[in-house]
């Protein structure tokens, strides 16, 4: 009965694809489902008296031309000085980073930088567990040394802590110039969507792979999870896993004024190689085993679900001409046919939802955005699934091969410690902005 | 610390006095479930008896029954008349509850389905109605009496209407768009119970322009966008799989057709434009326009609820005005009533039950009116006082302009007796065309297999293939309201060939409202049934003859002349007076009657006719010849007195008796001993000369009883007696023979045209005569068919044509003569049959014969009779 096995397997696909499409939009939705959520996702409407203390963990190499920069900026922060340590990790031998962030201390009057030395081997998760152990305040926090960070943040997420019973903090960072490249408008709306409405929905339900930076932790329950992983890929969002399955409380910022702004990668080639290493990061993880420790069948899934999610819809994507060549051979039963094509009309509507999210983003930052980039959105849909596939396919296909490290080419042409511009954001990959 | 906040709240006001109890919740339900209770028992009250079981009704339900049994949209052939959400939930009520089996029936199962609708459906108007008036109970409160006491609304929602599911899928989606504050969620869940209720019938669509006035309204700031898309992509969504749907099964786009012109499959398309294309175009303000005559016919129904309905959409217009156009519930009534008002208005058909789904609109209008008035009203103990006298008012009104037959009239025990009647005397095998109504019952409870919907067994293939697309080769018409309607609107002219060719078995119209009037194709009351019973193929062949027959020869009033000919006689007069009785055509039958009174006796001496009648070719016309022709007038006194026994003509037995007596008189004459029938009062002097096929002794049978002032018997005996004299001395009976003075038998010679002194078409006109007596025991008759038939047979061989092939097929049905009756019948008498009229083409002469034959096998014992298909 190959034809009954047939219709089963398509219906089982039809099933599944449906539930990751509701659950895609319902994630994506989450905030605006209604006024008071979307109140309450943005940033305090007053400021309470400073009262937290941050340790901010800028982790460099071969940084010497933007630390100075971003110290500055940094320090130009409307929050006691006292409150804030800024602290510079780079190896012992990367001399001239270490040059620079002295003089823009002394240059720009920063009595609060820090810089902390380490012998070995470079590497991002180890200078940031250095970091952790070196750090004096309560608050520990991550910046990339390119990113354009919020004056006030520091007001906020004090505010925040103060006000709300939070242990995890995860604010906004955004992706800028959707106009950049052909592909940059899916990837802004990706970041979009992700930070203003569904790290809500994972804080909401206790079970939150965190973002590269703009994260702020009580320092004591990273010494208590152990600190970073150093060997993973991804170790941002197996530390909010770790996190989650401790049981801490997740709260998320997203402001429009206040987001962490970043840029697009540089190019195809870029987008694809770190959307590669975020998705084999994502297949570490689960290897790894420990999300399986989530308490509770829900938070298992739904973590279960954003890591597999590349890899499911690379399968899905690649099937689909097999479904094709299906739907055009054999006559399946009208009820599951009909089935089968609620997902693709969902996916329309997720396309739909993406227009709006557009208008919204260029809204929200004051940026006019021409009828022709709509246009250009709707037309890069498909190929942007496409790209989306191939990066998950290379992900599967190197980590199935033990090939493990960074991708060479990161590191060449980018000073950049560990990780090529810009830190990511975990971002999950599906037949939209939002998986 | 605090969580954290927009705003603080504003400062808590002092803890209110406890409100009194008209203000709490406990209050709103008691009120609420009055109200319910008093809605309840208004349409639960004599729901089964009023109104009639509508066509429609049964047509949900038994399709509801094949979707739950079956797995199939609709018992024949599924033609996207209307989207299947609605069966299918009828479906699984009956299968809930077991079929008809819990309440009598699936039709009453269907009744008290709709009676749990309607109380959702109140409960959701009231809800709809205060949550747009902001909370006002006595928006609900109005809203809800109008909704629950409109007769019209009793009316349609008692009946099994898809128009009733889809309010409730409506009323819904509205109450979930009004949820404060809206989420996405509601908005999602909004849209889905709109696409449903599209799903259950089409026509909800057009409530669509009050949902995004209220979709705008409703969500607000960055929200605003993501709802209208939510709302609209799940709502067109939903809608969207039902034209997948076609699409997958290939039934979307018309199918190409075949040789028949007709499309080789159903489609959607073909079904919408179809639909759209139903009725004629009129504006709606033209008095002839279907919107007026509907809203005629409304108004008649339940003036009260459509003026209030009307006054308060004025109303919420000036309101609106009066608040600079800033109260979006009333633009969103507006655009709900308006919306489906204009679809009303579009020019095309109205169906009666169109307003079902206006009444809750115009029932919240009239609640938010109400309510937008009392707000000028102080809120303390004022406000719900005017309130309570509004709705007292209303039900005042409602209690005085309401006739209330809903609670008391009966109008489907007629049909329920008619159900009796055909499980009683109808075979389960009969093909039946028929009211959907009956159907449940017959099909799916019963087991009737060859019931079927009238409209299906027009218009479905498979369903026209039962009866080999011949509506002959149905049984029975099930005759309703409905049926009759269609027929008069020319849409199944199968059925309107049925009922024209069948007569009536039973007929239940006692106690109906109804003024029925088939030949207009009237009827104003479905609370009556008739059951049809198809004429035999025999019957209906007589009865196309008789039709053309009176198209095609009778002139004037009742003259009958051929194309091009210019005589009429006093046989052809007959011969149509003849049919015009068979088939029950008074009218006819008097005309001809008349005119052949007018123009052909006028002889002096007695009150018999003349045989011939000329016309020239402009019209005017003189008597061709004063004589008369003994056997018409015989017949003309035979049918006469048929007459009066079929109609009561006591004037027309009068004048048969009148004939008779003269007929007695000049027609007969007794020679040698015996009384026998003359070929004419005239002419024959001395020497008789006789048409032997004049005798027919089965005519004087009945003059006998009912003419008893001459001798009958006598004339049967001698003419029995002559005849048998004839074959014995010349060795046949020749078509005319002369009666000399001296009792001698004599050719005739000159005396007649053509050949009279041998055996011919007179001859075997004595045939059908002399077998109908055989077959009625004559052993005279027989006697003298034994001379008489190898002649016939030799004849037949010899001089092959319509008459002896007539008088064969005759022979050979009755008696053994080795050859088949019904072969010679297809062979030589059915192959003048004209398949487009159903009758034969031919002469006039030619079709007397035919004639014969059709009305010998009406004549005899059915089992002797010739089965012609």
């Amino acid at each position: 009965m190959p034809h009954d096995i047939l219709t089963l397997a398509v219906l089982a696909v039809a099933v599944v694809l449906l539930v990751q499409a509701v659950a895609s939009l319902v994630q994506t939705l989450y905030i605006w489902d209604s006024p008071d959520r979307i109140r309450a996702a943005g940033k305090p409407d007053t400021y309470e008296k400073p009262q937290h203390g941050f340790t901010v963990l800028l982790p460099a190499r071969h940084e010497a031309e933007v630390i100075g920069e971003t110290l500055r900026r940094l320090g130009e922060a409307r929050y006691p000085r006292r409150l804030v340590e800024l602290m510079v990790i780079c190896t012992a031998d990367d001399t001239s980073t270490i040059q620079a962030a002295e003089r823009a201390r002394f240059e720009h009057d920063l009595s609060n930088v820090t810089v902390l030395v380490f012998d070995g081997e470079p590497g991002k998760s180890r200078a940031m567990n250095l970091g952790l152990a070196a750090a004096k305040h309560e608050l520990v926090t991550i910046f990339d040394s390119e990113d354009d960070v919020s004056p006030e943040i520091f007001s906020i997420v004090d505010t925040i802590y103060q006000r709300r019973d939070v242990d995890v903090l995860q604010c906004g960072v955004q992706l800028m110039d959707h106009d950049s490249h052909w592909f940059s408008a899916h990837n802004v709306l990706e970041y979009f969507f992700w930070f203003k409405s569904r790290m809500h929905y994972f804080a909401e339900r206790g079970a939150v792979p965190l973002g590269g930076n703009t994260v702020f932790f009580r320092a004591r329950d990273l010494r208590d999870v152990g600190g970073w992983d150093e060997h993973g890929l991804t170790e941002d969002a197996d530390l909010g896993i770790r996190l989650s399955i401790e049981g801490k409380r997740f709260g998320v910022m997203y402001d429009a004024a206040h987001v962490t702004r970043e840029e697009v990668p540089h190019s195809t080639r870029a987008f694809v190689k770190q959307r590669t290493r975020w998705n084999q990061g994502f297949l570490q993880i689960i290897r790894k085993g420990e999300w399986l420790h989530l308490p509770g069948l829900r938070k298992k899934i739904l973590v279960g679900s954003v890591l597999t999610a590349p890899t499911f819809m690379a399968i899905v994507i690649a099937c689909a001409p097999l479904f094709i060549l299906i739907g055009i051979t054999t006559k399946l039963p009208v009820m599951v046919s009909l089935l089968s094509f609620v997902p693709l009309l969902l996916a329309a509507v997720m396309l739909c939802t993406s227009v709006v999210g557009l208008y919204e983003f260029g809204k929200d930052q004051g940026l006019r955005i021409g009828p022709h980039r709509y246009l250009l959105l709707v037309l890069s849909f498909i190929p942007y699934q496409g790209l989306l596939m191939v990066s998950a396919v290379r992900a599967t296909y190197r980590e199935l091969t033990g090939r493990r490290g960074w991708e060479k080419t990161v590191h060449t042409g980018n000073h950049r410690i560990a990780t090529p511009a810009p830190k990511p954001a975990l971002v999950p990959v599906m037949a939209s902005e939002a998986a | 610390m605090s969580v954290l906040q927009a705003a603080p709240e504003a400062a808590a006001p002092a803890a209110p006095a406890r409100p009194p109890f008209w203000r709490t919740r406990g209050a709103e339900v008691l009120l609420v479930a009055t109200l319910l209770i008093v809605s309840g028992l208004l349409h639960a009250w004599n729901m089964l008896g009023y109104p009639y079981f509508e066509n429609d009704e049964a047509t949900y339900l038994s399709r509801g029954w094949a979707f739950i049994t079956e797995g199939q949209l609709d018992v024949a052939t599924y033609r996207y008349d209307h989207a299947p959400l609605g069966w299918m939930a009828i479906g699984s009520w009956l299968g809930l509850t077991g079929g008809g089996a819990m309440f009598g029936g699936m039709l009453e199962a269907g009744r008290v389905l709709m009676l749990l609708v309607h109380l959702v459906s109140t409960v959701l108007v009231y809800l709809v109605a205060k949550r747009l008036a902001g909370g006002r109970m006595t928006a609900g409160v109005l809203a809800v009496l109008v909704f629950a006491m409109s007769p019209v609304g009793i009316y349609f929602q008692r009946r099994v209407l898809l128009d009733n599911l889809m309010v409730l899928g409506v009323l819904l989606a509205l109450l979930l768009l009004l949820r404060r504050p809206l989420t996405l969620g509601a908005t999602v869940a909004s849209g889905l119970a709109f696409g449903v209720a599209v799903l259950v019938k089409l026509n909800a669509i057009f409530f669509g322009v009050g949902f995004a006035v209220l979709l705008w309204v409703g969500a607000v700031g960055a929200q605003r966008k993501h709802a209208v898309l939510q709302w609209f992509a799940s709502a067109g969504g939903t809608v969207l799989l039902f034209f997948v749907y076609a699409l997958l099964n290939e039934e979307l786009f018309p199918a190409p057709v075949d040789a028949d012109g007709e499309p080789a499959h159903v489609s959607l398309v073909d079904t919408f434009e179809l639909q759209l294309g139903r009725g004629d175009f009129a504006w709606p303000w033209q008095p002839e326009s279907s919107f007026m005559e509907a809203v005629g016919s409304w108004v008649g129904k339940d003036s009260l609820t459509l003026t209030l309905g009307a006054a308060a959409t004025v109303g919420l217009l000036l309101v609106l005005a009066a608040r600079r156009f800033r109260d979006p519930s009333a633009w969103a009534v507006l655009a709900l009533v308006g919306g489906y008002v204009a679809f009303l208005a579009r020019g095309g058909i109205v169906i009666d039950l169109y307003v079902a789904p206006l009444i809750p609109f115009l029932a919240i209008a009239v609640g938010l009116f109400a309510a937008r008035i009392t707000d000028r009203v102080p809120d303390d103990w004022r406000r719900p006082a005017v309130g309570t006298v509004l709705a007292a008012a209303l039900v005042a009104g409602y209690v005085l302009t309401s006739d209330r037959l809903y609670l008391t009239k009966d109008e489907t025990s007629n049909q329920d007796a008619a159900l009796a009647w055909i499980e009683q005397e109808v075979p389960t095998d009969a093909l039946i065309a028929a009211d959907n109504y009956v159907y449940p019952e017959l099909v799916q409870e019963e087991s009737y297999t060859g019931a079927m919907y009238f409209f299906h067994a027009e218009y479905d293939p498979e369903l026209r293939d039962t009866y080999a697309d011949d509506w002959r080769e149905i049984d029975y018409l099930v005759l309703t309201h409905e049926v009759v309607e269609q027929i008069s609107q020319g849409t199944v002219p199968r059925m309107a060939e049925l009922l024209e060719h069948s007569t009536l078995a039973a007929s239940f119209m006692d106690g109906s409202s109804a003024f029925v009037d088939l030949d207009a194709g009237i009827s104003t009351n479905g609370d009556w049934v008739q059951v049809w019973q198809t004429k035999s193929r025999n019957q209906i062949v007589l009865q196309d003859a008789w039709q053309r027959f009176r198209d095609d020869w009778i002139v004037s009033y009742g003259q009958v002349l051929e194309d091009d000919a210019v005589s009429t006689t006093s046989l052809d007069q007959v011969l149509a007076m003849e049919q015009a009785l068979a088939e029950g055509d008074e009218a006819a039958f008097r005309g001809v009657w008349q005119w052949t009174t007018d123009h052909m006796r006028h002889r002096e001496d007695d009150a018999l006719t003349s045989w011939q009648w000329l016309t020239d070719e402009d019209g005017e016309g003189e008597l061709g010849s004063s004589d008369t022709v003994c056997s018409a007038d015989q017949r003309f006194i035979g049918l006469l007195l048929e007459a009066d026994s079929t109609w009561g003509a006591p004037d027309l037995r009068s004048e048969a008796a009148r004939m008779a007596d003269d007929w007695w008189e000049r027609c007969t004459f007794t020679l040698d001993g015996l009384r026998l029938v003359d070929s004419s009062a005239d002419g024959s002097v001395d020497d008789q000369l006789i048409n032997p096929s004049y005798f027919d002794p089965t005519l004087y049978r009945t003059f006998a009883t009912q003419l008893p002032g001459h001798d009958w018997d006598r004339l049967i005996d001698d003419g029995y007696a002559f005849l048998a004299r004839v074959l014995d001395e010349r060795g046949t009976i020749p078509n005319w023979i002369v009666l000399t003075q001296e009792g001698d038998l004599a050719a005739v010679g000159d005396l007649v045209d053509g050949e009279g002194d041998v055996m011919g078409e007179d001859t075997l006109r004595l045939v059908p005569t002399l077998l109908r007596e055989e077959i009625a025991g004559e052993p005279r008759a027989r006697k003298l068919l034994d001379g008489l038939v190898p002649q016939v047979v030799g004849y037949a061989a010899d001089a092959p044509g319509l008459p002896s092939s007539v008088a064969l097929a005759l022979v050979a049905q009755v008696r053994d003569i080795g050859a088949d009756a019904h072969e010679i019948y297809l062979a030589r008498i059915a192959s003048q049959v004209d398949p487009e009229t159903g009758t034969w083409d031919g002469t006039l002469a030619d079709f007397a014969w035919t004639y014969s034959w059709h009305r010998f096998q009406e004549r005899v014992p059915p089992a002797l009779a010739v089965p012609i298909s």
